[in-house]
C-alpha cells in the first residue's frame, strides 16, 4: 500500500511537467476522438538545384494564390539554405492560416520591386511553401528560396502574394567564394528572455554594416513556446526593429539547449539541409556553408551523446576534409556550449572537448564561436591536450593573445544578446586572454587572409580589438 | 558588337566597384580618424559609384547612422567615437569626468544620449563605482527623447546601482517610476530578492526537519536494530526508483544536466535516508509523531531540491 502511494506520487509529479509541455506545444496530444495530423513537404524550388524539406508539422502547402483575411506578412528574416553566392531564403508569418500565398518578388531595381504586383521585365517571382505547426492554428509560417542570383549583388524583395505584399527589403549575396573583397560578419548569441536587448544588439550590428551574422543559440527560453519567438521577431530598439535587420542581414543560427530543436525553431529558419546519417530536423540540426573566403560550420552540441560522438563527429571530419584552404582559408565553427570558458555558471564541456577538439586541431580551425555562458571571453590559441589529460595545450601567442601562423584555435564566448549575465573568472583558467561579464556582440571583418576583429559592449565601447593575418 | 558592348559594360562594373572599394577604405579611415563629416561625404561618393553592389547597403547604413548623430556639427559624435575606442586601462576617473562635463555642453541628440550611456555603464561596470554610476544613470534618464530601449537600459542601470548600494527597494521603485514595474528587469530584481529569502527558508526547513526528528525521539533510529529495519531492500529500491528515474532520463537527453540530477538524487537521498532512520526510531511511538517527521521530511526535500536547482542555475529559466 505504501509502495503504491509512492508510485502514485511519482506519477503525479511527472504528469505536471508533461501537461506544461503540452500547453506550450512541445507535444502534440490528440484531442479526444481526433488524431493529430503530421505532415511534411519535400520539393525542389524552381531554379534551386537543392531539395527543401519542411519539418513534420500539422499541415503544409505549396504556394497557392489564396489571400486570407489577415495576409500582412511579418517576422521576415533571411538566411542561406543554398550557396550564399547565388541564393537566399526568406521566412515570414501571416496571422490566421487562410493565406496560402508564399511568393517573393525580387530584383535589383528597388523602385521596380516596390511597384510590382507580379513578375515584370525587371522583377522576378519565386514561389515557396507554408506550414502550420501551432496546435491552436492561429498563424502560418511561409518560406521561399530564391536562386539563380549573381554573386556580390544587392537584391530588393518583398514577400506575400498579389495585393498583399510586405514592405520592400534588401539582401546581398556573398562575394565570390575565395574572394579578396572585404566582407563582414557579426556574432551574437543567447537573447533568451530579453528581446529588447536583442533588438539593441541587432541595431548595433546593423550600424556596423555586417553582411551576414551567426548566432550561437538560445534565441528563446523555451523553444516550443511560440510567444517567445513572436517577441524575438517583434522586438525593436530606437526605431530599429529586429525585422529591419534580419530581413536584410542573413541570420545563421545554431541550436541551443533552450531552443531544443523544437518545431518552432525548425520551421521558422531555413538552413542548409545537408541531411547526414542520423541527423534530425530534416538536416538542419548541423550544417555548413561558404561565405566569402570562409567556411562556416554550425553544429548542435545539445544533441544526444551518441550523435555528438558518432554521426555528427563523422560528418564534421568529412566536411572539413573537403575544405580547400586555397579557396576558403578561414574556417569558423559555431555551436552553443563552450569547451573553454571561465564563467561561473556552466563549466567547460569536457565531453565536447574530447570528441570535437581533435578534429578542430586536425583541420586547423581558426575560431570557434560559442554561447551558453552569458558573457564575453576569448582564449589563447589552443591545440592538442596536455599529456594524459583533457586540458587544452595553450600555444605560443602573439600580441594580445592572437595565434601565430595559425598555430591554434581561438575559442570565443560571445553570448551577450540579452540573457542574464554570468560572472567570469578569467584569471583562473590559464588560457583566457580576456573575460568580461557584459552584454556584447562581435563584428569580424575579413579581407583576404587578414581578420579585423572587434567585440563591443552593448553601449558601443570596444571590448576586444585585434588584427590577425593567417598564413 | 553586342559581345563588345557586354564586355565594356562588365569592365565598367568592375571599375566602378573598384572605385567604390577605394572610397569605402577612405570612409573607414575617416571614421577611425574621428572625422565623421568627411566620412559621410565619402560614403555618399561610394554609394554613387556602384548603387546596386553588395556594398551599397553598407554605404546607406553608415550615412544614415552618422547623419542621425550630426548634432553640434558632428563634434559630440567625434568625441563619443574616441571614447568608445578607449581601453579600460586608459579609462581613468579624470578622463570619464572630463567627457561627462563635455557632454553637459553638447546639444541634445543621439550622440549626447549615447555618451550618457557610456559614462554610466563605465562607472558602474568597468570602474565599479555604484555611487557615481547612480548619478550618471540619473542624468541619462533625464535626457529628452529617450527611446523605450534607452529608458529601459538607463532605468535598469540605475536599479543595479541601487542594488549594489544595498537599496533593493529603491531599485524596484526606479523601475516602477519609469513604467517598467512589470518589465523583465524588474522581475529579475524581485526574483533575486525572493530567491535570497527562499534560500534562507530552504536551509531553515532542512534544519527544522532534523530538529523535529530528534526532538520527537527519532534519534533512536540510529540503533543497529532499528537501522536494519529502516533501510530494508525494498525501501532502498523504492528510493532508487524515485530518485534515479529523472537522472536516467537526463543522461539520455541532456548530458549537461546530468550533474545537477546527480546532486538532486544525492540530496534527496540524504533526506529520505534520514527520514527513514528517524521514522524507524519512532516505531514504538505514536503514529502522530511519525506523521510529523514525514511532513518535515517532505518539506525538507523541497528545500533540498530548491537549493540544488538554485546553485545549478536552473531556476533562472523557470522564473523562480
Amino acid at each position: 500500500m505504501k509502495s503504491f502511494r509512492f508510485v502514485a506520487l511519482y506519477v503525479a509529479l511527472t504528469a505536471v511537467p508533461l501537461a506544461a509541455c503540452e500547453e506550450t506545444g512541445a507535444m502534440v496530444i490528440p484531442d479526444a476522438g481526433a488524431t493529430p495530423t503530421m505532415d511534411r513537404l519535400t520539393y525542389t524550388p524552381e531554379g534551386c538545384g537543392y531539395e527543401v524539406s519542411s519539418p513534420r508539422v500539422r499541415t503544409t502547402a505549396l504556394h497557392a494564390a489564396t489571400i486570407g483575411a489577415t495576409p500582412t506578412p511579418d517576422h521576415l528574416h533571411a538566411s542561406f539554405s543554398g550557396p550564399a553566392t547565388t541564393t537566399f531564403a526568406v521566412n515570414w508569418r501571416t496571422r490566421g492560416i487562410d493565406t496560402l500565398a508564399a511568393q517573393v518578388l525580387y530584383g535589383t531595381n528597388e523602385a521596380a520591386v516596390m511597384a510590382a504586383d507580379g513578375p515584370t521585365a525587371d522583377v522576378l517571382v519565386q514561389s515557396g511553401h507554408s506550414m502550420v505547426y501551432d496546435r491552436l492554428e492561429t498563424f502560418r509560417i511561409h518560406e521561399a528560396h530564391i536562386c539563380g542570383l549573381a554573386a556580390s549583388t544587392r537584391y530588393f524583395y518583398k514577400v506575400g502574394g498579389p495585393g498583399a505584399w510586405s514592405a520592400v527589403f534588401d539582401v546581398s549575396t556573398s562575394p565570390t567564394i575565395g574572394t579578396a573583397e572585404v566582407w563582414r560578419f557579426g556574432v551574437t548569441g543567447d537573447s533568451r528572455n530579453e528581446p529588447a536587448i536583442f533588438a539593441e544588439t541587432q541595431a548595433r550590428i546593423q550600424a556596423a554594416s555586417v553582411d551576414m551574422q551567426v548566432f550561437s543559440g538560445d534565441a528563446v527560453v523555451l523553444g516550443p513556446n511560440q510567444n517567445e519567438w513572436d517577441a524575438f521577431f517583434e522586438a525593436s530598439s530606437g526605431g530599429v526593429t529586429v525585422q529591419d535587420v534580419l530581413a536584410h542581414v542573413p541570420f545563421m543560427i545554431a541550436n541551443g539547449n533552450h531552443d531544443g530543436l523544437a518545431v518552432n525553431y525548425l520551421a521558422q529558419f531555413a538552413l542548409p539541409q545537408q541531411k547526414s546519417a542520423g541527423e534530425r530536423g530534416e538536416g538542419e540540426e548541423w550544417y555548413s556553408f561558404d561565405y566569402g573566403n570562409a567556411h562556416f560550420v554550425v553544429l548542435n552540441d545539445t544533441s544526444t551523446l551518441d550523435l555528438i560522438n558518432n554521426e555528427q563527429r563523422t560528418w564534421l571530419r568529412d566536411d572539413l576534409s573537403a575544405v580547400d584552404r586555397a579557396v576558403t582559408p578561414w574556417i569558423f565553427v559555431v555551436h552553443h556550449k563552450p569547451m573553454y570558458t571561465s564563467a561561473t555558471a556552466h563549466d567547460p564541456d569536457i565531453s565536447l572537448r574530447t570528441s570535437w577538439q581533435p578534429i578542430y586541431d586536425e583541420f586547423n580551425v581558426d575560431f570557434v564561436f560559442n554561447g551558453h555562458n552569458h558573457n564575453y571571453e576569448r582564449s589563447l590559441p589552443i591545440r592538442g591536450f596536455a599529456s594524459g589529460t583533457s586540458e587544452g595545450q595553450v600555444q605560443p601567442a602573439g600580441t594580445n593573445g592572437i595565434p601565430q601562423a595559425a598555430n591554434g584555435t581561438v575559442y570565443v564566448v560571445a553570448a551577450g544578446a540579452g540573457a542574464p549575465l554570468y560572472g567570469v573568472d578569467g584569471a583562473s583558467t590559464g588560457y583566457t586572454v580576456i573575460a568580461e561579464s557584459t552584454r556584447n556582440y562581435v563584428v569580424v571583418e575579413i579581407e583576404g587572409k587578414t581578420m579585423r576583429y572587434k567585440a563591443y559592449r552593448l553601449d558601443g565601447t570596444e571590448l576586444d580589438v585585434f588584427e590577425y593575418t593567417r598564413p | 558588337m553586342a559581345a563588345a558592348g557586354v564586355e565594356a559594360q562588365d569592365a565598367g562594373v568592375v571599375a566602378s566597384r573598384a572605385r567604390q572599394a577605394a572610397l569605402v577604405r577612405e570612409a573607414d579611415r575617416a571614421e577611425s580618424e574621428l572625422r565623421p563629416r568627411d566620412a559621410v561625404a565619402l560614403w555618399q561618393q561610394a554609394l554613387a559609384a556602384a548603387p546596386t553592389s553588395r556594398v551599397a547597403a553598407r554605404c546607406e547604413t553608415r550615412i544614415a547612422y552618422l547623419t542621425a548623430r550630426s548634432e553640434g556639427d558632428y563634434r559630440p559624435l567625434a568625441d563619443l567615437m574616441q571614447m568608445r575606442t578607449l581601453p579600460t586601462s586608459a579609462l581613468s576617473v579624470a578622463v570619464l569626468d572630463g567627457f561627462a562635463r563635455r557632454l553637459d555642453g553638447y546639444p541634445h541628440g543621439h550622440a549626447r544620449r549615447e555618451g550618457r550611456e557610456l559614462v554610466a555603464d563605465a562607472w558602474l561596470g568597468r570602474l565599479g563605482d555604484a555611487a557615481r554610476g547612480r548619478r550618471a544613470y540619473t542624468l541619462w534618464l533625464a535626457e529628452p527623447s529617450l527611446s523605450d530601449t534607452e529608458r529601459r537600459l538607463a532605468a535598469s542601470g540605475l536599479a543595479r546601482s541601487y542594488t549594489q548600494l544595498g537599496d533593493p527597494a529603491a531599485a524596484l521603485e526606479t523601475m516602477r517610476s519609469v513604467g517598467l514595474g512589470a518589465s523583465t528587469d524588474a522581475d529579475d530584481l524581485r526574483t533575486e530578492a525572493r530567491r535570497r529569502l527562499l534560500r534562507v527558508v530552504a536551509w531553515a526547513l532542512l534544519a527544522a526537519f532534523v530538529i523535529v526528528g530528534v526532538a520527537l525521539g527519532g534519534h533512536r533510529g540510529f540503533r543497529a536494530a532499528n537501522l536494519r529495519r529502516s533501510l530494508s531492500p525494498i525501501r532502498l529500491a523504492a528510493a532508487a526508483w524515485v530518485l534515479g528515474g529523472p537522472l536516467v532520463i537526463a543522461s539520455m537527453f541532456d548530458h549537461a544536466a546530468t550533474d545537477t540530477f546527480v546532486t538532486l538524487a544525492l540530496a534527496g537521498g540524504c533526506v529520505l535516508l534520514l527520514a527513514a532512520i528517524l521514522g524507524g526510531g519512532l516505531v514504538e511511538r505514536s503514529a502522530r509523531r511519525r506523521r510529523l517527521v514525514a511532513v518535515a521530511a517532505f518539506v525538507a526535500m523541497l528545500g533540498a531540491g530548491f537549493l540544488v536547482l538554485d546553485r545549478a542555475g536552473f531556476l533562472l529559466s523557470l522564473g523562480l
